[in-house]
């Protein structure tokens, strides 16, 4: 089996079983999210026909564009406490600069919201090589490993779109 | 507060797991696990010490309060180990609510730690799994 086939099973594995677990889920805010699973079934498919066009398939993925635009919707969507453990509303200022954010990047990251409000941006090639950026209404903070080296560091949004691009380039 | 609260020693013991669940929005589909995202709460990083339970009373303690997608275990020794701070702060409705902080200046986990924890924690519970 090579690494794309491999690929497209387990993400269709893990999508149909996530879609399963939230079906039964008792928390209907949640439901949300059983679309980006699809979504990301779809994103797996798609991958062979995309990376013919750019022999790069991370590169100006639609799909991964808009599987975070509609995971940025579920986001709105979070009230308090929406983790378990007091998570806080995300401020609408933070998903409008994630919205303008990710719109202008070469490869998207996957976002994820943080029980502290900001949103974290997570872009991962191998342990020694990924970045992991917060959103916050203040500041935007990157941990970045890159060939094993830590780097923390506040950066300002114009940076970050090369912050991500470095890891694949 | 109950007076088994009392019963439990303050420190908690490098010996004692912190579990942690995980909400579907959450878990990074394409690696299979938790983002570390889920590490980052305003004040540290709360999680429940187990005290003298196993996984299984602890997982149905945690599962009790909401509906998890996921939950992990991190062993307090190893938590310390990467620099973080494990303090037992009971709650009226939570005797093993404890929280995980970044030092002893700041409380909110930033830059490695998280991950750190996130790769040293262990899945303990997947729903329907």
């Amino acid at each position: 089996m090579n690494n794309t086939t491999s690929s497209i099973i387990t993400s269709t594995v893990m999508a149909a079983s996530f879609g399963f677990m939230i079906n039964n889920a008792s928390d209907s805010k949640n439901h949300s999210t059983l679309t980006e699973a699809e979504h990301h079934t779809v994103l797996a498919k798609k991958t062979l026909s995309s990376s013919t066009r750019f022999n790069d398939s991370e590169r100006f993925s639609l799909e991964q564009l808009k599987i975070n635009k509609r995971k940025l919707q579920a986001i709105k969507n979070l009230e308090e406490n929406w983790n378990g453990y007091n998570g806080e509303i995300i401020d609408k200022s933070v998903i409008s600069k994630v919205e303008t954010l990710i719109s202008s990047l070469d490869y998207q990251p996957q976002i994820f919201p943080t029980g502290r409000g900001s949103i974290q941006l997570d872009a991962y090639l191998n342990e020694n090589n990924l970045v992991e950026i917060e959103i916050s209404p203040e500041i935007n903070f990157v941990y970045q490993v890159k060939n094993g080296k830590e780097i923390e560091k506040e950066v300002s949004l114009s940076e970050i779109n090369d912050f991500i691009s470095e890891l694949y380039i | 507060m109950s007076s088994t609260s009392n019963q439990l020693n303050n420190p908690v013991k490098d010996e004692e797991f912190l579990y942690r669940g995980i909400i579907d929005i959450n878990w990074d589909l394409k690696n299979n696990r938790p983002s570390s995202a889920a590490f980052k709460d305003s004040k540290g990083v709360s999680v429940d010490r187990s005290a003298n339970r196993d996984d299984k009373e602890s997982i149905e303690f945690l599962k009790e309060k909401k509906s998890f997608f996921a939950i992990c275990k991190i062993q307090t020794g190893v938590a310390r180990g990467i620099g973080a701070i494990v303090k037992y702060m009971p709650l009226d409705d939570n005797i093993y609510h404890s929280e995980i902080h970044d030092s002893t200046q700041r409380a909110q986990m930033q830059g490695s730690k998280p991950r750190k924890l996130r790769d040293r924690s262990e899945l303990v519970y997947f729903k329907n799994s």
